[in-house]
């Protein structure tokens, strides 16, 4: 394992603890980008810059997750008017306080699996479950839509993670088919977004008409 | 080639109702994909054909029954669909048949996948596509139906990605192996315990959760009350089995690793609060369409308590009881969608005197209580007893009572609801008129789907027979 991994490990784990306190939207948005970013770095690590199945991978990762899936995620937020937290069922302290914990826990867990070095290091491993542990974290405490968006999307970021060390039991049509999954799963999410936050409008103007109905 | 073409054609014939212009054209598209579906799929069921995709896609027993299932429920669901669409004021939205048919094509990739990653992916893909059905008439209720099923699913199937990666981990190092079924099976002895361990209870509790079993069902309620009755009839009489399959398919593997007992034990505690919490749900439940979705929550807790109980007889009840399920439900939501018709309203208490309102719906609607409450001689009432001596046969005394128990509160909360809509007096004139030619597309489906429940319980072809046998042997059964 280079010094390469373990700094992009690092950055993994300290974005998680970024992801838990920030309370705006595009901020949460890059974090999960810049961790779709190192996911990509370290699929061509650990695959081996010569594999054409980790550059694919890669690949895919930058393009959808790092790209595609951010701009998608900030027009909806555009649009929806949405650009804070307001109301997180914890308070933010309590939430960075839950997110390190949740490190740790995700250290022990990657010491008391019985996990082989050399097929998935350590490291790897507790980035991973630290990841899945923020993603529910943000999906159990939040209460925006898009911010639950981003919360599934950090958790499936750990469990991408995870499956990089299987990258040579994977065969590339099931990577490609998670990825394609996951873009389509957001498409679909921020249609169902925006049609909610279209359809309180429009309630919101009938009430309007049944008032003046009612006046005279 | 012929599994290829099962599964590429619905999602080839989804692209092109797309990018045709007009309403009739991709009609037309509809029914030929129920019609393709139909032949390949009786013809790879009645032929087993080799697998393909170096043999992540093959037709096993088990895909071959969850495989009739779909095809059945899509091609008589799309006949339906014409008749429904016909008479109901619902919006027309152009991505309806191209979506159902992707929905058709990823529900077939998920049946015939012999690979775990892939069928992952497909069975991703069909949250994606039947979401969008989901919220088919933009109302806020069908916006939030939509909202829960998205997300709710979304996470429980990432944690069966989750367990899908771990399963890989177990593999012992050095041994050849992918995800692939055969592969897994051959080396489950020598994995490593702990990890197989992990890997099933994840997998149990994400793609249960898209099976709706309680405590992850709460979004299965909203969803299958808020779908057209079309969509309703596939989402829980398709869709949920597909679930299922993904645990079995975990068990098989499990099992061949010596950890079928560890396995048992979270799918009969899961299968019972399923029942126990459906039961709870079903009784004075004011909306009929709910009623049928928490009965679905019930049926998927007896196939997880069949599974539960281990050994070939238990295994053959449930995978029986998959497709009784199937039927009667499917009959169920299609009948629904026709008194919706007449009343205008989803409330049991909306809706009185359907007998003479409409004797023919009347009739289907009962014939659609007796079967899913197991009454002989429907077919359920088969699987279900099966399932029961199963159980007394492997000393669980206490748990058949409890089963007899819970089953006994569903039929009688389920009785309250339709006496109460099939008799008395109807109140005010009809909502609107189903009759016509559509009216017979409505009820055609539902007729066939009542008459084979209704075989189904006094005979069993041979040949059904040793279809469930052989894939309750793949789930580890003998004799």
């Amino acid at each position: 394992m280079s010094a390469w991994v373990h700094a992009i490990l690092v950055a993994v784990l300290l974005l998680d603890l970024l992801l838990s306190v920030t309370s705006r939207l595009s901020v949460l948005i890059r974090g999960f980008a810049l961790q779709a970013v190192g996911i990509a770095a370290l699929a061509l690590l650990l695959g081996g810059s010569q594999s054409p199945h980790a550059w694919i991978v890669a690949g895919g990762t930058l393009a959808l997750k790092a790209a595609a899936i951010p701009y998608f995620l900030n027009r909806a937020a555009q649009r929806t008017n949405a650009r804070r937290e307001l109301e997180p069922l914890v308070s933010y302290g309590i939430s960075l306080l839950l997110a390190a914990l949740g490190v740790l826990l995700a250290f022990g867990l990657a010491t008391r699996l019985p996990l082989e070095a050399r097929r998935a290091g350590f490291l790897i491993a507790a980035a991973a479950f630290a990841t899945m542990i923020t993603g529910l974290l943000l999906l159990v405490t939040r209460t925006k839509a898009l911010t639950e968006v981003v919360g599934y999307l950090v958790l499936e970021n750990g469990i991408f993670l995870f499956g990089l060390t299987l990258l040579n039991r994977m065969p590339l049509l099931v990577e490609m088919g998670i990825l394609l999954d996951v873009f389509v799963g957001v498409f679909v999410m921020g249609i169902v977004v925006y049609n909610i936050h279209r359809t309180f409008d429009h309630i919101d103007v009938s009430a309007l008409t049944t008032l003046k109905e009612d006046e005279p | 080639m012929i599994l290829t073409a099962l599964v590429a054609s619905p999602f080839l014939l989804g692209v092109l109702a797309w990018v045709l212009p007009g309403r009739t054209a991709r009609r037309v598209v509809f029914m030929a994909a129920g019609l393709v579906q139909a032949v390949l799929a009786a013809h790879v069921i009645l032929n087993p054909p080799a697998p393909e995709w170096g043999g992540a896609l093959g037709a096993d027993a088990l895909g071959q029954i969850f495989l009739g299932i779909v095809t059945l429920l899509f091609a008589l669901g799309a006949v339906y669909t014409f008749g429904y669409m016909g008479l109901h004021r619902h919006p027309r939205r152009r991505y309806y048949v191209p979506t159902m048919l992707f929905f058709l094509g990823s529900m077939t990739l998920a049946v015939l996948s012999r690979h775990l990653g892939l069928f992952w992916v497909a069975l991703e893909a069909t949250t994606l596509s039947s979401a969008t059905l989901i919220f088919f008439d933009r109302s806020e209720r069908s916006l939030e139906a939509a909202w829960k099923y998205l997300i709710l699913c979304s996470v429980g199937i990432a944690l069966a990605l989750a367990g899908t990666f771990f399963l890989a981990l177990a593999i012992p190092p050095g041994a050849e192996g992918s995800l692939q079924l055969d592969h897994l099976m051959a080396v489950a002895p020598q994995m490593a315990p702990g990890w197989v361990k992990t890997a099933f209870l994840f997998l149990l509790v994400g793609y249960g959760t898209k099976m709706g079993l309680a405590p992850m069902h709460t979004w299965l309620p909203d969803a299958h009350s808020e779908a057209p009755s079309p969509v309703s009839a596939l989402l829980s009489g398709a869709l949920l089995n597909c679930a299922f399959l993904g645990i079995l398919r975990a068990f098989q593997v499990t099992n061949a690793a010596g950890l079928g007992d560890f396995a048992r034990r979270p799918l009969l505690v899961l299968g019972f609060v399923s029942m126990a919490t459906a039961a709870a749900f079903l009784i004075r439940q004011p909306d009929y369409k709910r009623l049928l979705a928490y009965s679905s929550v019930e049926h998927m807790g007896i196939l997880a308590v069949g599974m539960g109980l281990g050994g070939g007889p238990a295994a053959y009840g449930a995978l029986l009881h998959a497709l009784n399920h199937s039927l009667a439900k499917a009959l169920l939501f299609f009948t629904a969608g026709a008194v919706f018709l007449l009343y205008h309203s989803k409330a049991v208490a909306g809706v009185s005197g359907l007998a003479r309102r409409a004797p023919f719906v009347a009739v289907l609607f009962t014939a659609g209580f007796l079967s899913i409450t197991g009454t002989p001689p429907f077919g359920l009432f088969v699987s279900e007893f099966t399932i029961l001596l199963a159980a007394l046969a492997g000393g669980h005394t206490w748990l058949s009572a409890l089963y007899l128990l819970l089953l006994a509160v569903a039929f009688t909360a389920m009785g309250v609801a339709f006496l109460g809509m099939i008799f008395g007096e109807p109140s005010e004139p009809p909502a609107q008129e189903v009759k016509g030619w559509h009216a017979v597309l409505v009820l055609a489906p539902p007729a066939v789907l009542a008459a084979a429940s209704l075989v189904l319980g006094l005979y069993l072809p041979e040949r059904l027979t040793v279809l469930l046998k052989s894939a309750a042997l793949l789930l580890g059964g003998q004799g």
